[in-house]
């Protein structure tokens, strides 16, 4: 199946920069997978295609602009957002621990069998 | 069946939305390579993200005070409105790519209907639904001219058998709802289901015979048996559920003869919804209102 270079723009304003490939049979279906494979979590404002190899053809450029790349409902559940703030939520953790009398914060103890399980020789 | 028939509305609505995007997630990780597996398995979460969207106008306009997740996890089976067509497995990727086309054109028609919606929530989000079902279409429209047009006869075939199983229970997506008559004179549903599977059932026939598929629609399945799926309470139908026909006449497909009996829009539904409903909905039964 042929490969097709992808390209996008971030912004309006950019030139088209190349960021991934794709294999599709024809250039509908390239345009059909690229715009997901490549742009879904919103990339780029604008995406194209060329077949690999074609360096003097023009791009076929992909017929969605900015605000439908990436979606329009709500998708805040593809995006993984549990870490955000947990540095922060583990030293609150901490502090009430602590102030309970537990350490949660000193290394783990070594797993037996590890070297540093070993004892030194006296 | 719900009281206020804009629930039954945005049941059928949302529900065929959230079942078949459990359909098509079942894709991810077996499409026929990479890149599709990724698109396919994004048009599943814009289904279900549709589906959510419009659980959620069900409860804003004080219809139902269950939340989104209680809606679409959280009913007995015969509770869910969805079409029959969506509940099926996806069997080949020749029934799947069919059926997606099926259902994408007939959900074309009802959702630009539904823009003009005298329910101002309702046509709102309607206008959103339609820009990403417009790259639902293109997928489906891009994979039919590749199966339908490309050069291997066995896709060619199995696209066409794929077509000749949904075609019945794609009609089914028309079937007319419970209260549809207080919905059409309301404004609230501007055009009856009957008119708008008129209107498919055209513009499918002439795509089907620019491909030369047109000999799908004469020869196209029945729709299955629907089986009891709720406690038995349900008084069960007497009339076994049959979908129109389809006739060419003066140039033209369409329809010919009635609905008759209840079909998924009733909460009727085929062998194949129990199992999906007991997977789909198992974490939720297992820990009623856990949160995460």
């Amino acid at each position: 199946m042929p490969v097709w270079d992808v390209f996008g723009k971030r912004k309006p304003d950019d030139e088209f920069q190349w960021v991934g490939g794709i294999k599709a049979p024809d250039v509908d279906m390239a345009l059909v997978l690229a715009r997901e494979t490549h742009f879904r979590h919103k990339e780029g404002v604008a995406y194209a295609v060329r077949r690999r190899g074609d360096t003097d053809a023009a791009l076929h450029v992909g017929k969605y602009g900015g605000d439908e790349l990436g979606g329009l409902t709500d998708r805040s559940y593809r995006r993984q957002e549990a870490y955000a703030g947990v540095g922060a939520r583990q030293k609150r953790v901490s502090r009430e621990f602590a102030r309970a009398g537990v350490r949660i914060d000193r290394s783990r103890p070594p797993a037996a069998g590890s070297p540093r399980a070993r004892v030194p020789d006296a | 069946m719900p009281d206020d028939p804009r629930l039954s509305l945005i049941l059928a609505l949302a529900d065929d939305e959230l079942i078949l995007g459990h359909r098509h997630s079942q894709w991810t990780g077996w499409a026929p390579h990479i890149e599709e597996d990724l698109a396919f398995s994004s048009i599943a979460q814009d289904e279900m993200a549709h589906a959510r969207m419009l659980y959620r106008v069900a409860r804003e306009s004080g219809l139902t005070d269950r939340d989104d997740d209680a809606l679409a996890l959280g009913r007995p089976p015969e509770e869910y409105l969805n079409a029959v067509l969506c509940e099926r497995p996806n069997g080949d990727w020749g029934y799947t790519v069919a059926r997606q086309y099926l259902y994408d054109t007939a959900d074309a028609i009802r959702v630009q209907v539904l823009g003009d919606s005298s329910w101002r929530a309702l046509a709102d989000a309607m206008k959103v639904i339609e820009l990403e079902e417009k790259y639902h279409r293109d997928h489906a429209v891009t994979w039919f001219n590749r199966l339908a047009e490309g050069p291997s006869l066995t896709a060619r075939e199995r696209f066409a058998e794929g077509l000749t199983t949904a075609i019945g229970e794609a009609i089914a997506v028309f079937e007319p709802l419970s209260g549809e008559e207080e919905l059409v004179s309301e404004g609230v549903l501007p055009r009856s289901n009957e008119d708008m599977l008129g209107d498919w059932l055209g513009e499918l026939g002439e795509a089907l015979e620019a491909s030369s598929l047109d000999y799908v629609l004469a020869r196209h399945g029945p729709v299955g048996e629907m089986v009891p799926t709720g406690s038995g309470e349900i008084p069960v139908e007497s009339v076994d559920f049959t979908v129109p026909g389809v006739v060419r006449r003066d140039g033209r497909w369409m329809h010919e003869g009635a609905f008759a009996g209840a079909g998924g829009r009733r909460g009727r539904h085929s062998e194949d919804f129990l199992p999906l409903w007991e997977e789909m909905t198992a974490l939720y039964r297992a820990h009623p209102g856990a949160k995460w």
